[in-house]
């Protein structure tokens, strides 16, 4: 009788166990798919801005070649840029050819300078003021997407949700990093 | 009985499945979220969307985000010096432009309570917690309503029972009146009937029809259904306002994904710029939600700014001490009777002994000597004490941190804690104060934030006299409590006369003389910080709305606005003083005053000749300011310097 009950004892602890690591497990499982999905729509939102300044772009280099036709090899540097940045895959081939293409334009616009009827065009202000604020909006969207990226990089490295993300093949994403010449335009506020 | 009882309760009972229809009908609806997108819904302020994305309901989320967006807007800075999000302080901005006109209203006295309150510039996040609960409420209650009022005008809310739908409910009132007086006057009716036969049978007189009880009944009825219809019932959603509502949820949407935000700190607005109030206004933003607090505050851990700096005081409130705030006199008479009780068990005790056959030993023997000894010490020490404080009772200065209600008798507070910071120390080193006991005549000798000398009992910690030696910067937020309804302060932010205040010449609200210049512009004026003082409005027969600001103690500067003929003898008045072209539609100014005409209204800004005179220029810059706002379209130019360029 008494090998009976502990028997059955041991047998329902070993249910609840059972029970409990698999709610666990399905609770850590679903918080690194959500993770994950954040990573992915936080990429299809700086995905979406970058190829907004990309279809901007030949409009400014038009604009621009309408004032400074002879400043070809900013143009071009520009246009190739856009194309390496457009043709990038991955992550870090991204990040970096989209900031070569933000040198390139940095170029462009300091060009500009010495050009004062293109300073003064309607159009090309209108683009730079575009593509000021889809700057703007990169930078945001960047800061999503490394927020989320690190939010799941932590998931997976941490333990116990370590022993999830391996199993369920989850793995770290990497950093969208800013272009060299947007970290050194770090101002300080006082 | 039955018929008449049946029928006014069917007629009540339906008037309220009316009611509840016209709930169920007019409740705000649930809005699906467009997909989740980072993009911004719209240019409406995070307080507005916070009321949308709330079911079209005001919360404290709505003070926290306008808190977190003047910071991203760059009016004020947020630091946090360490790793608890607690310590985060505020720095005001020493450019900040005091002109309000890109402010709403709520952002203004959100702004104006963090600038008023800020000492040195700089002001503990944590500190804009409330000390006072019936101003935490009235500050709640106009930010409220002028939350509403912004969302009304923007065309995104309304008032959920309309125009239309308080009719029906109160011709549907009338009606179950009506029934009510029918039922009434039938059973008045049978009833008098029934007296009649008793009498005639029995020769006695009629107790019925003693008079007109159905009226009364009817009356009531009808008040009191209409009361029920026309209290506030919150907002409802417009077509506009779901549309917005479905783009900010996108937003939350896809904030809600982002674990990290929620834990975004209040500091981190200096690199999340307005995502922060915005996903805090879309209740996003955890440690923000829980870090800034709008209303009242913790009472046993304070922040004080005596001294200059701040720093945060422990406070303990006695609550076993029998002594506590009482007067000297029960106290030592108790403390005699103590003693007369233990010299009387030690006296007892000592003739017990003495008698024949007295052993002296025993249980109730000891026990007697140390309950006897135990009196007579405790009455001895309390004797010593209560002298002691009678004697030397202590003065110090210190800085109210908290006021509050403590024993009542009768219905009526006898005893108020009085908590004051006088730079005591606890045994590690920290800020500690035990709260004073302040009796009822004392309550309104000062006010949370006035730097005060206490002279009080140190033992029974009783208050006996309170001076004012420097009034707090919190005196200038004081709001007065107005009985008025949300609806009245609703229509009051968005500029319209409640029906009530509207003259019978159909004439505009009279604009509020405390509206037109703030506590900072009058303080730069005048070279010395002020104290707003609301002053009385007056809606009949003369219109008036006044606004004083002190100066240690004295009015400074009084700022008067008058409407129709009022204001123009007022200006008939002031004909003898310099006008001033370009200023309303006429303008004035004397030695000490300053008049403007702007339409019907005029203002009026009179310096006390004791303030000290003012430099050249500034009276008619603070005349400019306030008529600027009074007709809400001449610019308002910055501050001449004391040279008066």
């Amino acid at each position: 009788m008494s090998t009976t009950v502990s028997l059955l004892l041991v047998v329902g602890v070993v249910i609840i166990l059972i029970i409990l690591v698999a709610v666990w497990a399905g609770l850590g499982y679903n918080r690194l798919v959500r993770l994950r999905a954040q990573v992915q729509a936080s990429w299809a939102q700086i995905d979406v801005q970058l190829r907004r300044r990309q279809t901007l772009i030949p409009n400014l280099v038009e604009t621009v070649k309408g004032y400074a036709a002879h400043e070809r090899g900013t143009l071009d540097s520009v246009v190739a840029a856009r194309a390496n940045a457009i043709n990038a895959t991955g992550t870090a081939q991204r990040g970096q050819a989209e900031g070569d293409l933000t040198r390139a334009l940095g170029r462009l616009f300091a060009v500009a300078e010495a050009y004062p009827d293109l300073k003064a065009s309607q159009n090309f202000l209108a683009l730079q003021a575009e593509l000021g604020e889809t700057e703007n909006k990169i930078a945001y969207a960047r800061q999503f997407y490394n927020s989320a990226v690190q939010s799941l990089n932590t998931a997976v490295r941490s333990i116990p949700t370590n022993i999830i993300a391996g199993m369920g093949s989850f793995h770290e994403e990497q950093y969208f990093e800013a272009a060299e010449a947007e970290r050194a335009d770090v101002r300080v506020r006082f | 009985m039955a018929f008449e009882l049946i029928l006014s309760i069917i007629a009540v009972a339906g008037w309220f499945a009316l009611f509840a229809a016209c709930l169920l009908v007019t409740r705000p609806r649930q809005v699906p979220p467009a997909p989740a997108t980072q993009d911004f819904g719209g240019d409406e302020p995070p307080a507005v969307v916070s009321l949308l994305a709330h079911g079209w309901e005001v919360t404290d989320a709505a003070a926290r985000c306008t808190v977190l967006d003047l910071a991203a807007r760059r009016l004020f800075e947020l630091r946090q010096p360490g790793d608890d999000p607690r310590q985060t302080t505020i720095h005001l901005r020493r450019d900040t432009a005091l002109t309000g006109p890109s402010l709403t209203r709520y952002e203004r006295r959100v702004f104006d309570r963090v600038s008023a309150l800020a000492s040195g510039g700089v002001l503990p996040l944590t500190a804009l917690a409330f000390r006072d609960e019936g101003q935490a409420k009235t500050w709640m209650r106009k930010l409220r309503a002028e939350v509403i009022a912004d969302a009304r005008q923007r065309g995104l809310s309304r008032r959920r029972f309309d125009r239309d739908v308080l009719t029906v409910l109160t011709a549907a009132a009338a009606l179950v009146a009506l029934a009510v007086a029918v039922a009434a006057a039938h059973y008045s009716h049978r009833a008098h009937g029934v007296g009649h036969q008793v009498s005639s049978h029995g020769g006695g007189h009629s107790h019925s029809g003693d008079g007109p009880g159905w009226l009364s009944a009817a009356v009531v009825t009808f008040a009191m259904l209409a009361a029920i219809a026309h209290t506030q019932r919150g907002e409802r959603d417009t077509p506009a306002g779901r549309a917005v509502a479905a783009r900010w949820l996108g937003l939350r949407e896809f904030l809600h994904g982002d674990e990290a935000f929620r834990e975004l700190p209040p500091a981190a607005v200096a690199v999340w710029d307005r995502y922060l109030p915005y996903g805090c206004a879309l209740g996003q933003t955890h440690t923000c939600d829980e870090t800034i607090d709008p209303g009242m505050g913790d009472r046993t851990r304070v922040w004080s700014s005596l001294g200059g700096g701040w720093h945060r005081v422990r406070v303990h409130y006695p609550w076993f001490w029998g002594r506590y705030g009482k007067k000297p006199l029960p106290v030592g008479a108790w403390a005699a009777v103590c003693l007369l009780a233990g010299l009387a068990v030690l006296g007892y005790r000592g003739t017990a002994l003495d008698r024949p056959g007295g052993t002296g030993n025993g249980l109730v023997a000891e026990a007697s000597l140390l309950v006897g000894l135990y009196l007579v010490v405790r009455g001895v020490y309390r004797l010593v004490r209560v002298s002691a404080d009678v004697a030397a009772p202590v003065t110090l200065v210190g800085e109210v941190l908290w006021h509050q209600s403590w024993r009542s008798a009768n219905e009526q507070t006898v005893l108020y804690y009085l908590a004051v910071d006088d730079g005591h120390r606890d045994r590690s080193g920290r800020p500690s104060t035990t709260a004073w006991g302040a009796p009822r005549e004392l309550r309104h000798s000062c006010q949370v934030g006035d730097v005060v000398r206490l002279r009080a009992h140190r033992w029974t910690r009783r208050v006996l006299e309170i001076t004012v030696v420097e009034p707090g910067r919190a005196r200038q937020l004081l709001d007065l409590e107005r009985a008025e309804s949300t609806e009245g302060l609703i229509t009051e932010a968005m500029g319209i006369a409640p029906p009530g205040r509207r003259r019978a010449g159909g004439a505009a609200l009279l604009p509020a003389a405390g509206n037109l210049l703030t506590i900072d512009e009058i303080s730069r004026a005048v070279g010395q910080r002020v104290i707003a003082r609301p002053g009385p409005t007056i809606a009949w027969p003369a219109p008036l709305s006044l606004q004083l600001y002190e100066v240690n103690g004295r009015v400074a500067v009084h700022v008067a606005v008058t409407t129709g003929l009022t204001a123009r003898l007022a200006l008939r008045a002031r004909h003898a003083g310099t006008p001033l072209s370009g200023l309303g539609d006429e303008a004035y100014l004397g030695d000490h005053w300053a008049i403007a005409r702007s339409g019907e209204n005029a203002v009026t800004v009179q310096v006390d000749p004791g303030a000290g005179p003012l430099p050249p220029g500034h009276l008619p810059w603070l005349l400019w300011t306030a008529a600027g706002r009074l007709s809400a379209q001449q610019p308002c130019p910055d501050l001449p310097d004391a040279s008066g360029r």
